[in-house]
């Protein structure tokens, strides 16, 4: 099946939630079923999947969901704190160090990871990496140079 | 479970569809997400998007409880589109036809309704 992907290249929202949306892209990539052949849209600046011209997605934690045919765990309390906790804290800046320590706890063993972990990974790393960075397993960890690399700086990164 | 989920469950209609394929759960995922991370609103545009292909928000041929779910969410903000200003009609066009179903399937108060003018006359929608 042949997908057209884009990052997320949106100037206006939080450096946080560009990288958290740039990483689920990045590990929809690492972690898509074999069936699925990506190719990048350069053109588009907004994070988005396109199979043929009917079919599109525009959330990045269905994305993920979609790449790796993984709908399972909507209802555990791990996802819900990811989307009404952790999510909602992307779009502002808030001191969210004790959120991720408790979602950091769902991420005990990423061996094989499932889509509701990948999504509470990318919310975390996004929101407080320094928590999350011992936990990243090798394919997990290539995820997060392809984000990093797709994603500006935040100015608060730059050192004076 | 909301009160709307519940009357929406008591209906006929919400057996209709039974199962999903692939790309429905993947949408039903999608709007779960946009509206539990509280982006209903930044997102009008593009649900208004998705249903001007689409009747319900799961491509399916009848309404689901997602099609419920974003509706309490987005009856309100309609609520107060519609008020302010007439270029919303021509705007979210798909999204009030969708909406206005399922007030009408979902027996919505009278006092709780979307109240929509039929007698203006809209722009031609260029696609």
């Amino acid at each position: 099946m042949s997908a057209l992907l884009s990052f997320d290249k949106v100037k206006t929202h939080s450096h946080e939630l560009t990288l958290a949306n740039n990483l689920k892209i990045a590990l929809a990539i690492q972690f898509a079923t074999k069936d699925f052949k990506f190719k990048i849209n350069e053109d588009e600046s907004t994070p988005k999947l396109s199979i043929g011209d009917s079919f599109n997605l525009i959330d990045t934690n269905s994305i993920l969901r979609y790449a790796m045919n993984d709908f399972e765990g909507q209802d555990s309390e791990q996802y819900q704190f990811a989307l009404c906790t952790l999510q909602p804290q992307l779009y502002k800046s808030t001191d969210s160090a004790e959120a991720v320590t408790k979602a950091a706890t769902f991420l005990q063993d990423l061996s094989t990871p499932s889509a509701s972990q990948l999504i509470i990974l990318a919310n975390s790393y996004a929101l407080k990496s320094e928590i999350i960075k011992p936990l990243l397993t090798e394919k997990i960890f290539k995820a997060v140079t392809e984000a990093l690399k797709l994603t500006p700086r935040s100015s608060s990164s730059f050192k004076h | 479970m909301s009160e709307l989920v519940s009357k929406f469950q008591s209906l006929s209609v919400s057996k209709e569809t039974s199962s999903l394929s692939k790309e429905q759960s993947a949408l039903e995922a999608q709007w779960d997400s946009i509206l539990k991370s509280g982006q209903v609103e930044s997102n009008l545009e593009s649900i208004n998007l998705f249903l001007r292909d689409n009747a319900f928000l799961l491509s399916t041929l009848h309404p689901t409880v997602s099609d419920v779910n974003v509706f309490e969410a987005v009856l309100p903000l309609l609520k107060q589109l519609v008020s302010s200003t007439k270029d919303s009609y021509a705007k979210f066009r798909h999204l009030l036809r969708w909406a206005n179903y399922l007030q009408t399937l979902l027996e919505i108060s009278e006092s709780d309704k979307l109240v929509l003018n039929f007698d203006l006359e809209l722009p031609r929608e260029v696609i």
